[in-house]
C-alpha cells in the first residue's frame, strides 16, 4: 500500500475531490458476458497433468532423445530374456549380466554431440540444462528399469529355477552404478562411445573375473571386484547417487561456459 | 480467499468463477484509474476498462503465475491509455471537460457549485500533467500502489518513479493552488 501521509494536506484535500466513480452494473454484466466468449475451454484432468511442469519437461525431452535408444534397449533385453529362458540353467545370470549394461549404454547417449540442441531448448524454455538432463536421465533409465523389471517378472513366471526378488537384486545395484558412471563420463568426456565402452569393459571384466583367478593386479582393480558383491549393494547405490549429483553440477558449470562463449 | 495468481491460473484452465471474481475485484479500481488518466471521461474510461479485460483474456496464456497479476493487469491498462494518447486523432485534442463525471452531491447549491468547480480544477490539473507523470501520480495516490509495483507496471527504475512522483505532485500543487488563489481573488 502506498504511503500518502507525506503529501501536503492542502493538496490531498483537493485531490480527494476527485471521487471514486459509481460503477454501472449493466456495463459490468455486459463485459462479463463478452469475456465469457473468450474463456478457454475447461481442461480435463489428463490435459492438466500433461501441462504440469515436470510432465511437460519430460514430454519435451521424449522428442529429443535419440529414438534408437528405445528400440535397441527393448531388443537387447528381449533377446537376453529369450536366451535366459532357453538356457534355463543359469538362474537368470545372463539376464542379470546384460540388464545393467543396456541401461548404462542408453544413459551414456544422453549428452552427445547434439549439445547445441539442448542449449536451444534451454534458451526457449524456463527449464535449465540440469533440469533437461535429469528429465532425459529419468526417461531413459526409467524405461530400462521398467523393461528389466518386466523381463524379470516374465523370467520368474516361466522358469522354475529363477526367483524374482534375488534376480532383481542381482542386477539393480550394478545397473544404478554403471548408469551413473556412464552418465558422469558422458558429461565429462562429451563422448558417448567412450562412456558406454568404459562401463561395458568394467562390467565384462567383472563378470569374467568372478569365476577366473588372475594374478594381474591392474585387471583386478579395473574390474572392481566389489561391483557384484551383495554386501556392497547399498554402497553402490550411494555412490551412484553421488555421481548423479556431481554430474548435474558439472552440466550446470559446462552449460554456463558454453552459454557464455557460444 | 484465492489469490489473484490462483484465479488467473483458474482462468487459464477455463474457470468462469475465477474470471468473475477477478472482474469484481478489479473493475472498480480500473475504472477509477482510467477515469483519472483520461480527464474524467466516463464513456471512454468504460471502453478502456473493457479493452483491458478483453486483452487480459486474449493474453491470459502469456501470464506467468509466478509474477504479480495486479502488476500485469495494470501494465495492460497503462499500455491502453498510452496507445490512446499516442494515436494521431487523440494526440492534439484536449478534453473539453463537457462529458466529465461530476461528483453527485445533496448539499446546498452554492456549496455544490464550489465543489464542482474544485473537482473540475483537479481533473484539469491531472490531465495537464505529462502522461509519464500522470500515470505515476494516479497509480500512487488514487490506486495506492507501492512505488516498487509502479516501477514494475511502468517498467522503469524505482528512482525514476520517485522523481516523477515528486515532480508531478509539485506541478499539481502549483496548478491547483494558483487556481484556488485566482478564484478567491476573482
Amino acid at each position: 500500500m502506498a504511503d500518502n501521509s507525506q503529501i501536503d494536506p492542502q493538496l490531498k484535500a483537493l485531490l480527494d475531490t476527485f471521487p471514486y466513480p459509481v460503477v454501472s452494473p449493466q456495463h459490468k454484466a455486459e463485459l462479463l458476458a463478452e469475456m465469457t466468449t473468450l474463456l478457454p475451454e475447461p481442461k480435463t484432468r489428463w490435459q492438466l497433468l500433461l501441462e504440469w511442469y515436470p510432465c511437460a519437461v519430460l514430454l519435451s525431452q521424449l522428442r529429443v532423445i535419440r529414438s534408437e535408444i528405445w528400440a535397441a534397449s527393448s531388443l537387447i533385453l528381449g533377446l537376453g530374456m529369450v536366451f535366459t529362458l532357453i538356457d534355463g540353467s543359469a538362474n537368470g545370470a545372463f539376464f542379470a549380466a546384460i540388464a545393467p549394461i543396456v541401461a548404462s549404454a542408453g544413459v551414456a547417449m544422453l549428452y552427445d554431440q547434439n549439445i547445441r540442441l539442448m542449449l536451444e531448448i534451454e534458451e526457449t524454455t524456463r527449464a535449465s540444462a540440469p533440469q533437461l538432463l535429469m528429465a532425459r536421465l529419468a526417461l531413459v533409465f526409467g524405461f530400462n528399469l521398467v523393461l528389466a523389471l518386466i523381463g524379470s517378472v516374465i523370467l520368474a513366471l516361466f522358469s522354475t529355477q529363477i526367483s524374482l526378488v534375488p534376480l532383481i537384486v542381482s542386477w539393480l545395484a550394478p545397473m544404478f552404478f554403471l548408469s551413473a558412471l556412464a552418465f558422469f563420463l558422458g558429461i565429462l568426456l562429451v563422448d558417448t562411445i567412450a562412456a558406454a565402452t568404459f562401463s561395458l569393459i568394467l562390467w565384462v571384466l567383472n563378470l569374467m573375473l568372478r569365476n577366473v583367478e588372475t594374478s594381474n593386479d591392474l585387471l583386478k582393480l579395473i574390474s572392481m571386484p566389489g561391483l557384484s558383491d551383495p554386501t556392497n549393494r547399498p554402497f553402490l547405490m550411494f555412490v551412484a547417487a553421488i555421481l548423479v549429483l556431481v554430474t548435474v553440477w558439472l552440466i550446470d558449470v559446462k552449460e554456463r561456459y558454453y552459454g557464455r562463449y557460444a | 480467499m484465492p489469490t489473484d495468481e490462483q484465479l488467473a491460473t483458474g482462468i487459464q484452465q477455463g474457470q468462469k468463477d475465477a474470471m468473475t471474481v477477478i472482474v469484481n475485484r478489479y473493475y472498480d479500481a480500473l475504472l477509477g484509474y482510467m477515469l483519472r488518466m483520461n480527464g474524467g471521461q466516463r464513456v471512454l474510461a468504460e471502453d478502456m476498462v473493457q479493452e483491458t479485460f478483453l486483452k487480459m483474456m486474449c493474453g491470459i496464456f502469456s501470464y506467468d503465475p509466478n509474477r504479480s497479476f495486479k502488476t500485469w493487469l495494470y501494465t495492460i491498462a497503462t499500455n491502453i491509455v498510452r496507445n490512446h494518447y499516442k494515436r494521431a486523432d487523440t494526440r492534439f485534442t484536449s478534453n473539453t471537460l463537457e462529458d466529465v463525471e461530476r461528483p453527485a452531491s445533496a448539499v446546498m447549491p452554492e456549496t455544490q457549485l464550489i465543489a464542482t468547480q474544485q473537482h473540475q480544477d483537479v481533473v484539469g490539473a491531472i490531465l495537464a500533467l505529462p502522461e509519464h507523470q500522470r500515470s505515476v501520480v494516479v497509480l500512487y495516490y488514487y490506486q495506492e500502489l507501492p512505488q516498487k509495483e509502479i516501477a514494475a507496471v511502468l517498467n522503469i527504475p524505482v528512482g525514476t518513479v520517485k522523481s516523477r512522483l515528486s515532480l508531478g505532485l509539485k506541478k499539481l500543487r502549483e496548478m491547483l493552488l494558483a487556481q484556488e488563489l485566482s478564484e478567491t481573488n476573482g
